[in-house]
């Protein structure tokens, strides 16, 4: 890099800087900058006064002593275990089949139809299924003609404590498993094709091909995908908040929903910041394994 | 040669059961969405009814009727066509200034302000929301446009950014070289130059902001009141939540609220899949 002579700075460093300027500056005074103001607002009692006084570690302290809080917890921890699962298990199951050699055209168009959910607005997939789960819904309908249950015997899935949160981990399975089916496909049709011959004449049965070949060289695919699946239902808000609202009686409220129920509902901003920010240091932990594990994948020899 | 036939045949069968599957698979997935077109051309008598109609016995587009003449149903399309396309268009122009400038020179803070630029998305929406919200009030842009571009251009820039500078990349700087040589400035090589050669790129970025911007639902309940800064995703919430025996006119809003959505879709497939797919990639 030659110096300039004339100037502090080389052409070459001005140029750079007058490029990425924009876009520096705006995520600085829109991320950086709204993150250290929550960070403010967790210390203060009473975040919305001028005369706000600093409380220390008091909010943190009420987040943690708070039943309702641990019930957001547990609920965000099963809702995310249950749907990543869900997500990579059906996600995998279609990469597979997608695999097979059913001609580049009907790929396509399947792969087209699988990522649909995923591209509706969480409203549109919210009144859907929300009229589908309904007491007299097509669900409801459809069991009480296989005579599996009567009338007396009518479930309000979004409406029951013990169902609530399971009927929303399988109405998020089915709106989020076609990014990770995405993931594991374009992971499935970077393997060289070589293998699958080879694993044939070794005389591999589909089964062990899978175990033993296809599944280690996925690996790195699905801890990737995995983890970034963690990191955006650790923070769902959409489908809880437009479902159920976080009821009946607190059994589908996540920790997202709960800062919007504090804050925006209670006006307890100390309250959902010092919980934004419990989400925010999870999330970075997470983040730290996703860019590990990316970076451990990338370093591997093909 | 048995043998061959033999495994020929096995591929056979094992392919018909592999579309099969996949035609069921496919119903399955599909099924929701053509519920909702259903239910959206029905009366209201017809919505719940036993033995179930899966096509309607009168077929009505009066939800529709109702919904396209509701001033404030419009409004909130309008709304959220003009949000996501400013937004669209605030993030593209930012992340292709960025991203050029990340892909051809080298400085000082480099790493680290790429570093920042993909360690801010770890930062979660309802984390934002929150300062958003009071801030918006404080600077008295609180239920405007400009509150809702800005914040929804802020979380779509690091991922298009990233994505345009790793395309950038692959573009040889020959390119520009010689236009430079020509007399051009670095910002005119790159409108005239490496833009239009990236247009793959740059649509993809787009189609996947617009997507994004156009579904959002957390910023735009938070930093709207009242219908005339509202977007459509708000829309159908209030709507679920005041009418709850109105679902064909919920259900009609939903397939209005989705048909941009759906013609990305359809002519921008291999687009939008190659933004879902690089939302993914390290920068």
């Amino acid at each position: 890099m030659a110096k300039s002579f004339t100037s502090a700075f080389p052409k070459e460093w001005r140029q750079g800087y007058l490029f990425i300027a924009p876009a520096i500056l705006a995520l600085v005074a829109l991320i950086l900058y709204p993150t250290l103001y929550v960070v403010r607002m967790s210390l203060l009692d009473n975040p919305l006064m001028p005369n706000a006084q600093f409380v220390g570690l008091k909010h943190f302290k009420d987040v943690f002593r708070d039943p309702v809080s641990w019930e957001a917890f547990r609920n965000t921890l099963v809702f995310t275990v249950l749907s990543v699962l869900a997500h990579l298990i059906i996600g995998m199951s279609v990469a597979l089949l997608l695999n097979r050699q059913i001609g580049h055209c009907m790929r396509s168009l399947y792969r087209g139809i699988m990522i649909l959910p995923w591209l509706f607005t969480s409203a549109v997939v919210a009144t859907i299924w929300r009229l589908i789960y309904h007491p007299l819904g097509v669900l409801n309908s459809l069991l009480l003609g296989t005579g599996l249950y009567t009338h007396s015997d009518l479930i309000d899935w979004l409406g029951s404590e013990k169902l609530a949160l399971l009927t929303i981990v399988a109405i998020n399975t089915w709106r989020g498993f076609p990014f990770v089916f995405l993931m594991i496909l374009a992971g499935l049709q970077s393997l060289p094709g070589e293998l699958h011959e080879a694993a044939m004449v070794d005389g591999a049965s589909g089964g062990k091909e899978f175990l033993h070949i296809t599944l280690p060289l996925l690996k790195p695919v699905l801890l990737t995908v995995g983890i970034l699946d963690t990191i955006w239902s650790v923070r769902h808000f959409d489908l809880v908040f437009l479902l159920t609202g976080g009821g009946p009686r607190y059994a589908t409220q996540l920790i997202s929903t709960y800062i919007y129920q504090r804050s925006f509902q209670g006006t307890n901003f100390g309250f959902g910041s010092a919980m934004a920010l419990v989400i925010l240091i999870v999330s970075s932990l997470l983040g730290w394994f996703y860019i590990r594990s990316v970076t451990s994948a990338a370093s591997r020899p093909a | 040669m048995s043998v061959v036939t033999g495994i020929r045949r096995r591929q056979v069968i094992l392919n018909g059961l592999t579309h099969a599957t996949m035609i069921l698979v496919s119903l399955l997935v599909i099924f929701p969405f053509l519920w909702m077109v259903s239910i959206s051309l029905r009366n209201n008598l017809e919505i719940f009814t036993t033995p179930i109609h899966w096509i309607p016995k009168i077929f009505t587009l009066d939800a529709y009727k109702e919904i396209l003449t509701s001033m404030q149903h419009r409004r909130a399309l309008m709304n959220s066509y003009f949000v996501a396309l400013l937004t669209t268009l605030a993030s593209v122009t930012l992340a292709s200034l960025a991203g050029y400038g990340y892909s051809r020179f080298n400085f000082p803070g480099k790493r680290a302000t790429l570093m920042f630029i993909l360690s801010v998305q770890i930062i979660p929406p309802m984390l934002l929301a929150i300062p958003y919200f009071l801030l918006s009030v404080a600077y008295n842009i609180y239920d405007s446009y400009l509150a809702l571009v800005v914040t929804y251009t802020s979380f779509s820039l690091p991922f298009a950014t990233l994505m345009l500078r790793s395309y950038f990349a692959t573009i040889p700087r020959e390119l520009e070289e010689a236009a430079i040589i020509d007399g051009c400035t670095r910002l005119g090589a790159l409108i005239r130059v490496i833009l239009p050669v990236s247009l793959p790129g740059i649509i993809a970025t787009a189609v996947y902001t617009f997507v994004l911007a156009w579904n959002e639902l957390l910023f735009a309940l938070t930093l709207t009141e009242g219908w005339k800064r509202r977007t459509v995703p708000v829309s159908i919430g209030f709507l679920m939540g005041e009418f709850t025996s109105e679902w064909n006119q919920i259900m009609a809003l939903s397939v209005i609220a989705s048909v941009p959505i759906v013609a990305l879709f359809l002519f921008l497939q291999k687009h939008l899949i190659q933004g879902m797919t690089a939302g993914a990639m390290k920068g």
